[in-house]
C-alpha cells in the first residue's frame, strides 16, 4: 500500500474501530467533558429563571429542578449549588442575577451550619469557575460540550464488566445541565460524611456577621417580591447532631430571623429520604425530595 | 497552547490549510512561521513574546557584528552569552540563588532576606525558556566558531528561532541544520506527510494515553497522602514516573517533529528508546538528544572533554552533568539529580575496564541501566531533598509490601503495562529482523496507527500540561 492510500484509509478505519468498540464497551461512568460543560454552563450563563435553588453539595445533589417543574411546569427552574457554597456577598450576587427580574419568583435556600463558616465563604468550587478567562469559557461552552460524544473509558469498568466482578466500590455522578448531579455510592454508609465534617469544624465555626449578611440579603431580596424559602436538606440524624454540636450555628434562632426578614422555612422528615454517605441523598430520594419540595412552593407561585 | 488541547488542533488545522499559499515566498513563508509562531507562543501569555523579541535581536546583531567585526568577535559573543544566560538567571534560578545565598549568610548570622525582594514579574517562569535560550545561544556559537555564517534577514532568524513546533518544549534545534533548510521552499510528499501522521499520532499517544493516564498514581504517591508504603509500592510509582516523563517528552517531541515533517522539515531524533539502553553512557545518546549533544558540544568538548586523561575527564563529566541538572530545574534535586548520573558513569568508565563486566548479558546490562536511571529520577521528581531520601529508603527498605495498591490504581497499572510491553516490542523488532518484515508486508502501520488514534480519544487522561514546560 503507497503512503497516499495510507494517508486515505487510516482515518475510516479508526472510525470503524471506535464505532465497534462503541457498541461493544459499556457506558463510562463519568463523562468529565461534560461534566466540565455543565459547572461552566451553571456559572457563566445569563439565562434568569423563576425558580433557584442555591447552596451546597446537598443542593446540587438533593434538589432535580426536572420534578420541582412537575407541578408547576409553566416556570422555569435551575440548580445553581456548588460544592462547600459559603452565603458570600460575591454568591449571594451571583444567586440575585440569576432570578427574573419580573413575575413569579422562589429562591430556594438550603441551610446547612457549614455554608456560614470562613472556609466556606471562601467558596472555591464556584470561583474555580467564575475566574476561568473567556476564552476558557468559550472553548467549554461551545467547544468541549461535543467531547460528551466521545467519553474517557476506563480500563477497570471494562474489565469489571467483562468479567462480571462484582463491583466492590463506585461512585456514580451524572451531570445534568439543569444544575443537579444525579449521585450515588456504592457501598452505602451512611456515617462515611461524619469524619470529614468533624475535621471540617475544626477552628472553622459559624461566622455571625456572614449571617447577618445573609439575613439582609433575604430582607432586600423579599422587598423585591421574590420569595425565599429556606430549609434544612435532609441528610441523616446523626448528621444533624454533629453539626448541632460543632457548628456554633444555632438553628432556632436563625429560623425566626430568617422569617422576620421576610423568609418562608420549611421543614422536612429525614426518614422520607436516603443519604448514601450521611451528606448527599441517593438519586432516587433527591427526585422524591424534589418532588415534595415543587409541590410545597406551589403556592408561592400562584 | 499546547498540542493536546482543542485550540491547538483548530490552530494547527488552519494553519496548514493556509501555508501552501504561503511557502512559495521567502519572506510570507518566514512571515506566516513567525507569525503563527507567536500566535502559539503569547496564547500561554502574550507579554513573553517580547522577551523572545528581546533576546532574539541581541543573538541576531551579535551575529552580524561577529562576522562584520572580527576583531572583537569575543564582545559580540559576551553581548549574546550575557543576553541569554542574563534572562535565563532572572527568570529561572533568581529565587534559588537569592534562597540558597540567604540561607548561607544566615549561617554567618546576616539575615539579608533577597528572596523577598526579587521583583514578582521574575517570579513568573517563562515557558520554553531553557530551550529557545539554549537554541539561540547555539546560533551565536557557532558563528563564532566560523561553523555558521549569520542571516542577514531578520524574519529568516525569527522563523528558526521561534517556530512552533519546537519553540517550548523542543527538541533544541541547531541553526545549523535548520536555517539552511528555511531558505528552500518546502516539498512535500505523501511519504513524508504520512510519516508525520505517525509521528503526530504516536507521539499523542504517548502524551495522552500513557503519560496523563499514569499522573494521578504518581501524584498522589507524592503528595504526602501515605495511603500506601512499602518498597513494591515505592518501586511502582518510580517506574511508573520514569515512563511518564519518558512518554510525556517523548511524544512532545514526536509530535513536534511530525509537525515539521509535515511542513516540509526535519528535525533530528530527540528520545530513541532510551529505557532500551545496555550502558548509561548510550542512555545519554538515546535521551533527550538534543539536549545531551548541546552540553557535549558546547560544555563538554570546549572544556576538554576525554582528550585531557581520565581525571579531568571525569571532572568535565561531572561539571556537565551537574549544569544539565541545573539546567533542568533551579532546585538542589535536580542538581543531586545531575550527580546521581555523574556518579553512575563514573562508576561505568572504571567497571568497562574489568573483563567481568563484558560478560553480562545484554538483558541485565539493559535492566541495570533501567535500575539506575530509575533511582536518579527519584530526585528529578520529589518535591523536595527530604521527600527523596524517605522515597530511596522506602525502596531499599527489606519489609513486607501491601499490594493492595494494584487494584486502587488498576488504570494505571494497565497503562504502565502497555508503556512497558511497547518498548519490549520496540527491543524484539530491534532483533528479529522477520518481525520487521511482517510489520512492512502487512501495511500493520495503518492498524497501529489507526488503533492509536482510537485509544487517544477514549482512553486519554485527564487533560495535563507536559512536564517540560516547566524547564
Amino acid at each position: 500500500m503507497t503512503a497516499k492510500y495510507k494517508i486515505i484509509f487510516f482515518l475510516p478505519i479508526a472510525l470503524i474501530i471506535g464505532m465497534v468498540l462503541k457498541m461493544v464497551l459499556p457506558t463510562p461512568n463519568l463523562n468529565d467533558a461534560y461534566r466540565d460543560y455543565c459547572w461552566v454552563k451553571k456559572t457563566h450563563s445569563t439565562e434568569q429563571f423563576n425558580i433557584l435553588a442555591i447552596g451546597d453539595s446537598r443542593i446540587y445533589k438533593g434538589v432535580n429542578p426536572t420534578y420541582l417543574l412537575d407541578v408547576n411546569s409553566e416556570f422555569n427552574a435551575v440548580n445553581l449549588g456548588y460544592s462547600s457554597t459559603g452565603y458570600s456577598k460575591e454568591y449571594l450576587s451571583f444567586v440575585s442575577n440569576r432570578i427574573k427580574e419580573k413575575g413569579k419568583r422562589v429562591i430556594l435556600s438550603g441551610i446547612t451550619p457549614y455554608s456560614f463558616t470562613p472556609e466556606a465563604l471562601k467558596n472555591e468550587h464556584y470561583k474555580s469557575f467564575h475566574d476561568k478567562n473567556t476564552m476558557e469559557v468559550y472553548k467549554m461552552l461551545y467547544l468541549s460540550v461535543y467531547l460528551k460524544s466521545f467519553p474517557r473509558y476506563s480500563p477497570e469498568e471494562i474489565w469489571d464488566y467483562f468479567t462480571d466482578a462484582s463491583i466492590t466500590y463506585l461512585y456514580y455522578n451524572d451531570f445534568k445541565e439543569n444544575g443537579w448531579v444525579k449521585s450515588y455510592k456504592f457501598p452505602f454508609d451512611s456515617t462515611a460524611g461524619l469524619i470529614p465534617y468533624r475535621k471540617n469544624f475544626v477552628d472553622n465555626t459559624s461566622d455571625d456577621t456572614a449571617v447577618e449578611e445573609y439575613l439582609n440579603w433575604v430582607k432586600k431580596m423579599s422587598d423585591k417580591d421574590v420569595e425565599i424559602i429556606g430549609f434544612r436538606p435532609p441528610s441523616t440524624l446523626a448528621m444533624e447532631q454533629l453539626e448541632d454540636s460543632l457548628s456554633g450555628f444555632n438553628y432556632s434562632s436563625f429560623i425566626s430571623k430568617f422569617k422576620q426578614n421576610g423568609g418562608v422555612w420549611l421543614t422536612f422528615s429525614l426518614k422520607d429520604y436516603v443519604s448514601y454517605d450521611g451528606s448527599h441523598l441517593h438519586y432516587e430520594s433527591a427526585n422524591k425530595f424534589s418532588k415534595n419540595l415543587g409541590l410545597k412552593i406551589e403556592k408561592y407561585l400562584k | 497552547m499546547v498540542f493536546n488541547s482543542l485550540e491547538f488542533l483548530f490552530f494547527g488545522l488552519l494553519f496548514f490549510l493556509l501555508w501552501p499559499l504561503f511557502k512559495k515566498k521567502d519572506t510570507s513563508r518566514w512571515l506566516y512561521l513567525v507569525s503563527a509562531s507567536f500566535l502559539f507562543y503569547g496564547w500561554w501569555d502574550w507579554r513573553f513574546i517580547f522577551l523572545i523579541i528581546g533576546s532574539g535581536l541581541i543573538d541576531y546583531f551579535s551575529g552580524l557584528w561577529i562576522e562584520k567585526f572580527p576583531k572583537y568577535r569575543k564582545y559580540s559573543l559576551i553581548l549574546s552569552l550575557i543576553g541569554n544566560l542574563g534572562s535565563l538567571s532572572i527568570f529561572k534560578y533568581s529565587l534559588f540563588f537569592a534562597t540558597s545565598l540567604d540561607s548561607l549568610l544566615l549561617k554567618f548570622g546576616v539575615h539579608s532576606n533577597l528572596a523577598n525582594n526579587i521583583p514578582e514579574f521574575a517570579l513568573i517562569l517563562p515557558v520554553g525558556i531553557s530551550f529557545y535560550t539554549f537554541q539561540s545561544l547555539s546560533y551565536t556559537i557557532d558563528i563564532y566558531r566560523g561553523r555558521l555564517k549569520p542571516t542577514k534577514n531578520l524574519l529568516h532568524f525569527f522563523s528558526y528561532l521561534s517556530m512552533f513546533p519546537q519553540l517550548v518544549a523542543g527538541p533544541i534545534v541547531r541553526a545549523k541544520d535548520l536555517l539552511k533548510q528555511l531558505t528552500k521552499v518546502p516539498s512535500v510528499n505523501s511519504l513524508q506527510v504520512w510519516h508525520g501522521i505517525k509521528l503526530i499520532v504516536f507521539g499523542l499517544f504517548q502524551k495522552v494515553v500513557i503519560a496523563d493516564n499514569l499522573s494521578l498514581f504518581i501524584d498522589s504517591a507524592f503528595s504526602g497522602s501515605k495511603y500506601y508504603e512499602g518498597p513494591a509500592y515505592w518501586w511502582f510509582v518510580m517506574v511508573a514516573f520514569a515512563f511518564q516523563i519518558y512518554c510525556d517528552f517523548s511524544g512532545y517531541s514526536l509530535i513536534a517533529r511530525g509537525l515539521a515533517k509535515t511542513m516540509g522539515y526535519h528535525f533530528k531524533m530527540n528520545f530513541n528508546h532510551p529505557y532500551l539502553s545496555s550502558s548509561l553512557k548510550e542512555f545519554w545518546g538515546r535521551w533527550h538528544i538534543s539536549l545531551s549533544t548541546w552540553f557535549r558540544d558546547y560544555v563538554y568538548i570546549p572544556l576538554g572533554g576525554a582528550r585531557r586523561g581520565i581525571y579531568f575527564g571525569l571532572l568535565f563529566l561531572w561539571v556537565t552533568m551537574l549544569l544539565s541538572g541545573l539546567w533542568h530545574g533551579a532546585n538542589i534535586t535536580f542538581v543531586i539529580w545531575g550527580a546521581m548520573h555523574a556518579l553512575f558513569l563514573t562508576l561505568e568508565r572504571f567497571y568497562a575496564k574489568v573483563k567481568f563486566f563484558s560478560r553480562i548479558p545484554k538483558g541485565l546490562l539493559i535492566l541495570i541501566t533501567f535500575i539506575q536511571a530509575v533511582v536518579a529520577w527519584v530526585f528529578f521528581r520529589a518535591e523536595s531533598f527530604d521527600q527523596s531520601i524517605t522515597v530511596l529508603k522506602s525502596m531499599f527498605m527489606f519489609q513486607s509490601s501491601d499490594f493492595k495498591f494494584l487494584t486502587t490504581y488498576f488504570d494505571a497499572m494497565i497503562f504502565l503495562g502497555t508503556a512497558i510491553i511497547i518498548e519490549l516490542v520496540i527491543l524484539f523488532k530491534r532483533y528479529k529482523i522477520s518481525v520487521q518484515s511482517v510489520y512492512q508486508r502487512y501495511n500493520l502501520d495503518v492498524l497501529f496507527i489507526s488503533i492509536a488514534l482510537v485509544a487517544i480519544v477514549m482512553f486519554r487522561g485527564e487533560g495535563q500540561q507536559f512536564i517540560y514546560f516547566q524547564f
